[in-house]
């Protein structure tokens, strides 16, 4: 919550709403849910930084350029609303969202506090004052907002941001990463909570769960980071952090610890979720393994890590769980090498043994490289495994439909349209098809 | 596309496929444009008649010969020879198969087999690995951007593959390499363009070489890529790249016999930390 009220902007806000038109905002919590609409300038309205959908991107921000108070030092000042209009225009999709402000103009009213700070509305905040700036075109000189009450409580604030992302007519897209965030904010403040978690975000507990668990694993890899990567730069990588979380959940910690480091490994190299699944098994880092060592490159990768894995030994005991030696000793130098290439920047040099010099994101690439392919066999062994099972499995099942067709065939035999003659040629087939087998 | 990964490059000089499409479909329709075709002495019938031979006496002319191919090999082998990499070489007579022999200090003698494009059965398949080489190596020379250069060596490899485990050959190539005048230009650009040297004042990027499989028995055939053979650090060292690093730029080939069939993964390699992979589903 931005704490302190300006009282000037409220002030000159108050003066505008006097004589406003209502509007029915159904996602306002109080009984009286029709709110003041008003025009207003769109260089004049604040963007809010405790906004949930960009908490990944401010996290980033505030690393990058190393000041902690950056959003909440003065939120209202130049420096924090120039930065938070740069991630709001760097979103995904920002373009797509201008040119439907140029087309259709702002089709529902954003909603600001009794300051003109925006609780909704952000994102098309700033797309408008963009297209002002840019291009001058009146059309986008002004915001329409609902102005919320002078007294709403911080609970109030966070209620109805909750409301409106849920909310179709005014849902924005939230990353996955910024709604885990805001879900586990409100797991933190609510005793933690699930069932009141779920019902604020309109979800099931099921749902929120399994976003809070998405977001400890990728906690974990930004962790390991040392503070390299951060929570925004993994927004495309959902599907991996989720099938990684309901993998690991109840799987052993030696299990854990090798299909987490190869899926972490993955994807900071940038591998396919869908190949990734294909090592949710207890050998994965044995399968990367092995691809690591018919090439050159990682072969000498290896080698340089091991001079810094005592270095890494207890920051990866912390990150990926229990002690260095629950881990397999196949899978202990994939973590040592995904902890060095996660804390190190994409353009970093590194030296490898025999004089070469080669970028992090070469390395990477060649890590791609190896746990696609390793991901490639781990799915032909799984059907090689299958083919070799497949005449028992197959015979077991025929076996058992034999069974079951002895069982039925003496209540069948009494209805009426009972088929004796095609029962007895079905039967010949089949001994035909047992002899077939048998001399195979 | 299957198998583009199993070379380091692309062809982005090649036109898109629906160009490709619109200059068929202008072309065919020229057939009924008799106007046009009156100017150029033609009958429509003419046209339909003659264009499949026109298209084809085309596509022989737009095409290297054999000659631009003999040209560029001597070219290499004459540039190996100036900066010591090899001791001499001896061309093949024309009317012969055309293989080279190479005279290497310390290994004998290589026999090098120029072909077209891999994807041919002719420039696959039909080939005998002499009985002087001590080391022996396919050089697939095609300048064809009909599909991407992975495409092109995989469709290859897999037919190496089939003469690899039929019973009536006996002989094998040590590698392959899959390099021409292409390589290097707009229509081919090669990742390895910072290590090329000046060749006939052009600047030529080192080849891609793989290493194949030995003939053995049992179900591994290089999988791992462990094989090692001479050549490839000879070829690489007249491209300034020196035997610490020739591993880097030397790619392999390997099969895998399993419950459902045999795998092939074609590796390469092109530099510190630069590799792609292909690997085949079992047939």
């Amino acid at each position: 919550m931005n704490p302190v009220i300006d009282q000037e902007r409220a002030d000159f806000l108050a003066v505008r709403v006097t004589d406003a038109k209502r509007q029915l905002l159904p996602q306002w919590m109080r009984p009286q849910k029709e709110l003041p609409v008003v025009d207003l300038p769109v260089e004049w309205v604040r963007f809010s930084t405790l906004n949930h959908r960009t908490r990944a991107e401010q996290m980033r921000e505030i690393e990058t350029r190393g000041v902690n108070d950056l959003f909440n030092g003065d939120p209202m000042g130049s420096v924090a609303q120039i930065a938070q209009f740069e991630i709001l225009s760097k979103q995904e999709g920002f373009d797509a969202l201008k040119q439907d402000l140029r087309e259709r103009g702002q089709q529902e009213p954003a909603v600001v506090t009794a300051e003109g700070v925006l609780i909704n509305g952000n994102r098309r905040s700033a797309g408008l004052r963009d297209i002002w700036l840019a291009e001058s075109a009146p059309s986008a000189r002004y915001v329409r907002a609902y102005v919320l009450p002078a007294d709403t409580t911080p609970d109030e604030l966070i209620d109805l941001e909750t409301e409106l992302q849920v909310a179709k007519d005014y849902r924005e897209d939230y990353s996955w990463v910024n709604e885990a965030l805001l879900i586990e904010e409100i797991f933190d403040s609510s005793n933690k909570d699930w069932d009141r978690v779920a019902s604020r975000m309109r979800l099931k507990v099921v749902e929120v769960r399994a976003q809070y668990e998405k977001l400890q694993q990728l906690h974990q890899l930004v962790a390991m980071s040392n503070g390299t990567r951060y929570h925004a730069d993994f927004v495309a990588n959902e599907s991996a952090f989720e099938e990684l979380s309901k993998h690991v959940k109840d799987k052993p910690s030696g299990e854990a610890a090798s299909v987490r480091s190869v899926y972490f490994l993955g994807t900071l190299a940038g591998v396919n979720y869908r190949d990734l699944r294909h090592l949710r098994r207890k050998d994965a880092s044995s399968f990367v393994r092995s691809e690591f060592t018919s090439d050159p490159t990682l072969m000498s990768l290896l080698t340089v890590v091991a001079t810094d894995a005592d270095d890494a030994d207890d920051l990866l005991d912390d990150v990926l769980g229990g002690a260095s030696g629950d881990t397999p000793s196949e899978s202990a130098d994939l973590t040592t090498v995904l902890a060095f290439l996660a804390q190190r920047k994409p353009n970093e040099i590194v030296k490898l043994p025999g004089g070469g010099e080669v970028p992090v994101d070469q390395l990477l690439a060649s890590v791609k490289n190896a746990v696609s392919a390793a991901a490639k066999e781990a799915s032909e062994h799984s059907k090689d495994a299958q083919a070799v099972v497949a005449p028992i499995v197959r015979l077991t099942s025929a076996r058992d439909d034999l069974i079951r067709a002895a069982a039925a065939l003496e209540k069948a035999r009494t209805q009426k349209g009972w088929d004796a003659p095609t029962f007895q040629k079905r039967l010949e087939e089949v001994k035909a098809a047992v002899a077939s087998l048998e001399n195979l | 596309m299957p198998g583009e990964t199993a070379a380091p490059c692309r062809h982005p000089g090649a036109p898109p496929s629906d160009i490709i499409d619109l200059v068929a479909a202008a072309v065919k329709s020229l057939a009924s444009n008799a106007e046009f075709l009156q100017t150029k002495g033609l009958t429509p019938q003419d046209f339909e008649l003659a264009l499949p031979a026109a298209i084809q006496r085309l596509r022989g002319s737009a095409a290297a010969g054999n000659s631009d191919r003999r040209s560029f090999l001597t070219s290499i082998f004459s540039h190996m020879v100036d900066v010591g990499a090899i001791a001499g070489f001896e061309v093949p007579q024309y009317g012969d198969d055309t293989v080279y022999r190479l005279h290497v200090n310390g290994l004998g003698s290589v026999a090098i087999i120029q072909k077209g494009c891999p994807d041919g059965a002719h420039s696959s398949v039909a080939w005998t690995a002499p009985e002087w080489a001590d080391e022996t190596y396919l050089w697939w020379l095609c300048d064809s951007l009909q599909y991407e250069p992975g495409e092109h060596v995989a469709k290859g490899v897999n037919r190496l593959r089939n003469r690899f485990f039929s019973a009536e050959y006996a002989d094998a190539v040590d590698g392959v390499i899959f390099h021409n005048a292409t390589c290097g230009t707009a229509l081919r650009p090669c990742p390895k363009i910072g290590r090329s040297v000046e060749i006939n004042d052009r600047m030529v990027p080192p080849p891609c070489i793989w290493v194949m499989p030995e003939r053995a028995t049992g179900t591994d055939f290089n999988w791992d890529g462990a094989r090692r053979r001479r050549f490839p650090a000879v070829l690489l060292s007249a491209f300034n790249i020196d035997a610490e690093e020739a591993s880097i730029y030397t790619g392999f080939v390997g099969f895998l016999k399993a419950a459902r069939g045999t795998r092939t993964t074609i590796s390469s390699r092109y530099g510190p930390g630069a590799s792609t992979t292909y690997r085949s589903d079992p047939r």
